[in-house]
């Protein structure tokens, strides 16, 4: 669990903030 | 090179740097209020990103987080978890509806957004809102001031009284002459330090230390656990959980200040496309994210290489010294320089940034919209820049007046209180129809008062973080109250406007001028 919140946490949080950043395009938005 | 001289000449650079952008952000036409408290929304995406995650996070991040870490262990993430993962969805889900609606309506003002969004036609919520965020707001600069005092008294060896008085020097000159555009380009110089120290300063630690597996089996140690046991500290360092589920989820509750923080809001609100926010979500969060792992190995580390009777003071253990101890014992003294000048500069990040929003409120929301005083663009400004000024002295005096006070119990108030009034009705006017002026009035008088009550109970520390409970009742209370008063006229008109970008094309072709 330490290790969890020390290493996988961060990874995921990064992981969902690309997720989110594709998911929430607009056509012709960029 | 002894450590002053090196932490003087690295306060001397970041002086040089910030000097360098007030300059240039003078330079710029400020012709009215919008100019001078949003950048006449010309800020891009990387500005925005920054300015908006380093002015959230203040001193908070760098001594206190690391703090946490230092006393809690690994479960000091939970603090951070919370306004990271809330930070994440604002920027898009709050961020672009709040963009859109003020470019719109010509509105530079969160106080400003509610009273246009709700029809406040008796601008009873504009005052009840510019007062309430004035007032908690300069509670939080008075604290800063002290915050930013101590930063400098410790690292060049003069009384907290000089360092109060620099840090307000310096916040005060280019805040006034520079506005907003000075306000988030020293933000972004700030954040660039703020990595410098949360990165270099945990790795050196953390690789010095054995690693991170040597790290942690040491402060498992039964030895080691005896050895702060001595000073009242009884939590196991690797336990997630050493303070309690309903502490880790308070904890998490932090994040809920943040969609209530105007300094933030407005951030949003200046950038120059609506739909650079999802570039500015991206490098918002991973700044987020590596700042605040970095603060929490930096304290993890301390916990390794500084016992508690070096932080200690009277017999009193002072936790956010850990991080700085640990700088002192591991860093050069040009690196412990930069550090030290990064400490300082997360201070002025956030002062700055609530100074304007102040300033916003007497100036734009009680002078020009409740009152009707107005005049011109730059009479304005002028008026703008002199409550600057005469914020910052009045700031400077109640500051060294409530020195002896700790920093982060203010912080940590102010932020709640704000998180409470204003993120539930900030929330729900950008998504929910039938909310009313009376609903969001109901929790801007609510969420403090429960802010207040809570603290002032002792029930922070024994039950839950007080914005965890403070927001629900203010969430609770805009709900009733507004089912039970009437809507708001013309509601399809407003939510259109958060929807669709009028007046794009006048605003790139303003930009490219």
């Amino acid at each position: 669990m330490v290790y969890v919140l020390l290493f996988v946490v961060p990874c995921l949080i990064i992981c969902a903030a690309v997720v989110f950043y594709y998911v929430t395009s607009e056509e012709g938005e960029d | 090179m002894s450590a002053q001289a090196a932490t003087l000449i690295a306060f001397v650079a970041y002086l040089v740097v910030v000097g360098a952008v007030v300059v240039w952000a003078m330079l710029r036409r400020t012709r009215d209020l919008g100019d001078f408290f949003l950048g006449g929304r010309r800020m891009n995406e990387w500005v925005v990103a920054l300015s908006a995650v380093a002015s959230g996070r203040s001193s908070w991040l760098v001594v206190g987080l690391s703090g946490y870490a230092y006393m809690f262990g690994v479960a000091a993430v939970w603090a951070a978890l919370g306004y990271i993962v809330v930070e994440m969805f604002q920027f898009v889900l709050l961020g672009k509806r709040l963009r859109r609606y003020t470019h719109n309506r010509n509105i530079i003002t969160v106080p400003a957004f509610l009273s246009e969004r709700l029809g406040d036609r008796r601008k009873i919520l504009i005052w009840a809102s510019s007062l309430v965020i004035t007032f908690l707001f300069f509670l939080y600069v008075s604290a800063q001031m002290v915050g930013g005092g101590k930063a400098v008294s410790g690292a060049f060896g003069v009384s907290l009284t000089v360092g109060v008085l620099v840090t307000a020097a310096i916040v005060g000159v280019y805040t006034v002459l520079g506005g907003f555009v000075a306000v988030s380009l020293t933000d972004v110089v700030q954040a660039c330090f703020m990595i410098v120290a949360l990165v270099v300063l945990p790795v050196v630690a953390v690789f010095k230390a054995g690693g991170v597996g040597a790290l942690l089996a040491k402060l498992a140690s039964d030895e080691h656990l005896k050895l702060f046991a001595q000073y009242g500290i009884k939590y196991n360092p690797v336990d997630v959980f050493c303070f309690g589920v309903v502490t880790a989820l308070g904890m998490l509750g932090i994040g809920l200040g943040s969609p209530g923080n105007p300094h933030i809001l407005v951030r949003y609100m200046s950038i120059r496309r609506t739909a650079f926010l999802r570039k500015c979500m991206l490098v918002g969060t991973i700044w987020n994210v590596v700042m605040a792992w970095g603060a929490i190995f930096a304290g993890l580390a301390a916990r390794f290489f500084v016992s508690p009777a070096e932080i200690s003071v009277d017999g009193h253990l002072d936790r956010e010294l850990a991080f700085s101890a640990l700088a002192r014992m591991h860093l050069g003294p040009v690196l412990l320089g930069l550090v030290t000048a990064a400490v300082i500069a997360a201070v002025m990040s956030t002062v700055d940034s609530q100074l304007l929003v102040i300033s916003s409120c007497i100036t734009e929301d009680i002078g020009r919209r409740a009152l009707g005083r107005g005049g011109g663009g730059r009479r304005l400004v002028f008026v703008a820049r002199l409550v600057v000024g005469i914020l910052v002295v009045c700031a400077l005096l109640t500051g060294l007046a409530a020195r002896g006070s700790s920093v982060f119990n203010f912080v940590l108030v102010a932020w709640s209180g704000l998180g409470a009034a204003f993120g539930p009705i900030v929330i729900l006017a950008l998504y929910w129809r039938r909310l009313s002026w009376q609903g969001a009035l109901a929790s801007i008088v609510v969420g403090p008062f429960v802010t207040l009550f809570w603290k002032g109970m002792g029930w922070s520390k024994s039950v839950i973080y007080e914005l965890v409970p403070a927001f629900g009742a203010a969430f609770c209370a805009a709900l009733v109250v507004s089912l039970l008063t009437k809507p708001p006229a013309d509601v399809e008109k407003h939510m259109q406007d958060m929807l669709k970008e009028k007046m794009q094309r006048k605003t790139e072709k303003e930009a490219s001028e």
